[in-house]
């Protein structure tokens, strides 16, 4: 065991062998140490957020503020204070309509940040980025090989127009025959369906590797407690 | 209490009453004294047995004297020769026909009228056999009998036994005229009574001479009417309604049959129960005349005749014989008689047989049979039809039912549910890689026991090799926002990964400012920087904590950081600093380091200071976990970029480290990262390869037992 380490950072190293071992013990089927190590969690989790949301939010933001800026404060936090006093009408539901128009305010205010970030941050730009992906001016301006960026872009396009085009559900009934999509539109479909395929791959390949990677840190704190306590 | 009903409103009234009490109609006849008709017997007031016949009434005409005596004669001489006279009593259609009941035995001494008396004979015996059917009509008829033989019609000498063939080729019919017991025509008389009119209706009525068609022949003497004659209309009159039986009195032979009929003699002498009353012999066919009166018990239909011939040659059958022809009865099949429910359910005809009817008991109808009834049939008081409610059920249906009760039995029985093993396969497979796999890193981690070659330094990734010049590029001093963004539960990756790129940023003596919009977050950079080697100074960094509002503080925070955040988490004014004086929007910042495990969070940082830091010029740099790269990846790829650097998961940490010089550290954990992965990757190999062939087998078993 460390010299340095301190008391607090003793005990708080054996609560996380325990924890470890207790969620560890899944491997042999749910049990109550494992319900036992999740509860604990979620319970440790909800407590710390609060407490961080009090102090570094409610506090910080909003009371200190006004005794500590007042006249600046009163315009710019006094409508803030009474919309969350507002809201506290939420807990009863008698009285629940009243919170409405607040909720109404922040959903709304949401919803603009989230549309308005998404247009400009992701769809325009991406677009933008795909219109791109032939020109092998710029290719050759980043100093990339144009064969290769071109080739890329190709099946990039392909992959794109593809995956879209798979979630088309559109299609054309005649007589005598089951509504069946555009045999062109099938196809590309099928394309799609393998772009969207080797997606899902990688993203589990990504969660794989990074859980595998969180799995080779607990070992190792394993074994680093063990030995610790070994040379005890 | 003996009642009588009134002939005109059939109620009953007590015997004693002379007049009905409901319509005063009168019950019993007037009577003409008896002083001027001595020899009148006396009415009986029950059906009695027939009166001796006089032998001789000083009213008999000569001509009807003179007929007996050679009757008598006649029937001497053709005893022998004389069909057999039938005994038996008359089948009922004959009696129907006639309108006639079997009348009482009565012997008669007198041997001009031994025809007479052997029908009288057969009567009674047919009476025995049949029940006692008389009725008032009897007493009427032996009036009748009695009248008989005081005058006859002239056809009724055919009936007689071989006597008169003179008589016979010309029967004469008397003309038919009502007149009273003495003879004398009921206008003549001073009656001492007033006939009630429905009375005097049915008086006249008898009184009224018959139809010339019907009477032929023989004419009588209009002044002097038959004693018979007369007593017969009396008592038709009067005692019709008296004591009336239960039953409806059966005609019999001889009380229903006209005079004439009655007085016919068919021939004397002989066998009496074979041979037909009433007909001559000398005139009919021969054929005919071998006829065999065959009585009631013999013949089994009431309405023909069983006449059968002596000689069974002369006809080609006989009635026994055309019993033994007669049809079988079809037998039906099943379906053809469930088809008739009719014949089941329907109720009974309401019609009567025709001698089921009762006499007409009320009227000028009285005592007579088959007459049309005076009330509708719908008025009439009947036992209403009794209708089967039994339900047919054939043998088909009976096993259709026997069938689903068997499957409503089987729903309520459980079905037996499949014991589940408490180990499975999948149980023991589990277990076996967890622990083949925990062996591995177990062994590769302790330490000198393996020892790997680390990541390639040729292959490291542009993005690696961009966010290096980022990180290297920063002046001393200038403000880099870090934003922590990950969960707990992956901080065994994202502690090493973003400890490597901000080591590398302390080296430029760069001003940390971390933030985070989870509310670990904070927590965890906190950790993470107190854990660095050599440890950052607390004047080096500032944690201004947790930033709400998602997506809407992270914009709020770009335009206005000093007044969203205008505290440090430990409290304090960081903003009045040095490091941060001339920090008023986002812009401001030198660089900014988003650090999240999630593409949804490093998208929510993109999307809102991507616009902002892209007006500034200024640079973005994404440290993410590996699950997160692929999201991310278009940012950096895209052109224009809107990621400037990025840093993926362990393989681009330990390849940054290897970039800057700090690979050691990364080497274990890369070591042990491709032996757990290529263990990984040989089971994952395995198993599909033991799927595939499992399901060939399966396969191939199934096409061998189709086959």
């Amino acid at each position: 065991m460390p010299a340095d380490m301190s008391l607090v950072d003793l005990l708080g190293t054996i609560a996380g062998f325990i924890l470890t071992i207790l969620v560890f013990s899944y491997l042999v089927g749910d049990n109550p140490l494992f319900r036992f190590a999740v509860h604990l969690f979620i319970g440790v989790a909800t407590g710390f957020a609060a407490a961080v949301i009090i102090h570094n939010v409610i506090l910080d933001q909003l009371i200190f503020p006004l005794f500590y800026q007042r006249q600046a404060a009163y315009l710019l936090l006094t409508p803030p204070l009474l919309l969350g006093a507002w809201m506290l009408a939420k807990i009863s539901p008698r009285m629940a309509f009243l919170g409405n128009p607040v909720m109404g305010y922040l959903v709304g205010a949401g919803a603009a940040a989230a549309i308005g970030g998404a247009i400009l941050g992701t769809l325009f730009p991406q677009a933008n980025a795909s219109t791109n992906l032939l020109n092998v001016r710029l290719a050759l301006q980043a100093g990339v090989n144009p064969g290769g960026y071109l080739l890329n872009g190709i099946i990039i396009l392909i992959g794109s127009v593809g995956t879209l085009v798979y979630f088309h559900f559109g299609a054309r009934q005649s007589l005598g025959q089951p509504a069946q999509r555009h045999p062109l539109i099938d196809e590309l479909g099928r394309i799609g369906q393998v772009f969207i395929a080797v997606t899902f791959g990688t993203l589990f390949a990504g969660v794989y590797v990074a859980a595998f990677t969180a799995l080779i840190e607990r070992v190792s704190f394993l074994i680093s407690f063990i030995r610790n306590f070994l040379t005890l | 209490m003996d009642e009588t009903f009134c002939p005109m409103c059939g109620k009953a009234n007590p015997a004693d009453l002379d007049v009905c009490q409901f319509c005063e109609a009168r019950l019993k006849p007037l009577i003409i004294s008896p002083s001027q008709n001595e020899e009148l017997p006396s009415q009986p007031e029950a059906p009695q047995r027939l009166p001796e016949v006089p032998s001789s009434p000083p009213s008999i005409p000569d001509w009807l004297r003179d007929l007996r005596g050679s009757e008598t004669i006649e029937q001497e001489e053709d005893e022998q020769d004389a069909p057999p006279i039938h005994t038996e009593p008359l089948p009922d259609w004959f009696n129907e026909r006639l309108g006639f009941t079997p009348a009482d035995e009565d012997s008669s001494g007198d041997g001009d009228s031994d025809w007479l008396d052997r029908l009288r004979e057969n009567s009674a015996s047919y009476e025995e056999t049949e029940g006692d059917n008389s009725t008032e009509s009897e007493v009427l008829y032996d009036e009748g009998t009695l009248g008989l033989e005081q005058e006859e019609f002239s056809w009724l000498d055919i009936g007689r036994v071989a006597g008169t063939p003179e008589l016979s080729q010309e029967p004469e019919v008397e003309k038919f005229e009502a007149k009273n017991l003495d003879g004398q025509s009921p206008e003549s008389q001073n009656l001492e009574f007033e006939r009630p009119e429905a009375e005097q209706f049915e008086a006249e009525q008898l009184e009224s001479p018959l139809p010339d068609d019907e009477m032929q022949g023989k004419e009588e003497p209009e002044e002097e009417e038959p004693e018979w004659l007369r007593r017969i209309r009396a008592r038709q009159i009067t005692e019709v309604e008296d004591n009336q039986p239960a039953e409806p009195a059966k005609p019999t032979a001889i009380e229903e049959m006209p005079d004439w009929l009655v007085k016919e003699e068919s021939g004397g002498g002989g066998d009496s129960e074979s041979q037909m009353p009433g007909i001559v012999e000398e005139t009919l066919p021969d054929w005919l005349k071998k006829l065999e009166f065959i009585p009631p018990e013999k013949s089994d239909s009431e309405h023909v005749p069983a006449l059968i011939f002596d000689d069974e040659d002369a006809l080609p059958f006989t009635l026994e014989q055309d019993e033994q022809r007669a049809p079988e009865l079809a037998q039906l099949p099943n379906w053809v008689e469930a088809m008739r429910p009719v014949e089941l359910v329907a109720p009974s005809s309401s019609l009567d047989p025709e001698e089921e009817r009762a006499a007409e008991r009320a009227g000028p109808l009285a005592g007579l049979q088959g007459v049309l009834p005076a009330e509708t049939e719908v008025a009439r008081v009947r036992k209403p039809p009794v209708y089967s409610v039994r339900l047919h059920v054939t043998e088909s249906q009976q096993a259709h039912v026997s069938l689903l009760e068997e499957l409503l039995a089987s729903e309520k029985e459980a079905n037996p549910l499949l014991v589940k093993p408490v180990v499975s396969y999948q149980y023991g497979l589990r277990l076996a890689i967890a622990i083949l796999l925990l062996s591995l890193l177990a062994w590769t981690l302790w330490p000198g026991t393996y020892q790997g070659a680390g990541p390639a330094a040729q292959r490291i990734l542009p993005e690696i090799l961009d966010a290096n010049r980022l990180v290297g590029g920063l002046p001393a001093g200038a403000p880099v926002l870090l934003a922590f963004d990950y969960e707990p539960g992956l901080t065994g990756e994202m502690d090493g990964i973003a400890a490597a790129v901000i080591g590398q940023i302390r080296r430029s003596e760069a001003f940390l400012t971390v933030i985070s919009t989870n509310p670990t977050g904070a927590v965890q950079a906190e950790r993470v920087i107190r854990s660095m080697r050599p440890v950052i100074e607390a004047n080096q960094y500032t944690n201004l904590g947790y930033l709400a509002g998602g997506a809407t503080g992270v914009a709020g925070f770009t335009r206005a950081p000093r007044k969203l955040m205008p505290f440090a988490l430990d409290g304090l004014r960081v903003w009045d600093s040095a490091s941060l004086k001339g920090v008023d929007s986002l812009a401001d910042f030198s660089l900014v380091v988003v650090i999240t495990d999630n593409g949804t969070a490093g998208r929510l940082w993109i999307e809102q200071i991507q616009p902002t830091l892209k007006d500034a010029n200024r640079p973005l740099l994404l440290v993410t976990s590996a699950q997160a790269e692929p999201l991310i990846r278009p940012y950096y790829e895209g052109i224009p970029r809107q990621v400037d650097g990025m840093v993926a998961g362990l393989s681009g940490s330990a390849a940054f480290q290897s970039l800057v010089g700090n690979s050691l550290a990364v080497n274990q954990q890369w070591n042990v990262l491709g032996a757990g992965l290529t263990l990984v990757a040989v089971l994952i190999v395995a198993g599909g390869l033991f799927s595939g062939m499992s399901d060939m087998v399966g396969h191939l078993r199934w096409v061998g037992a189709k086959r």
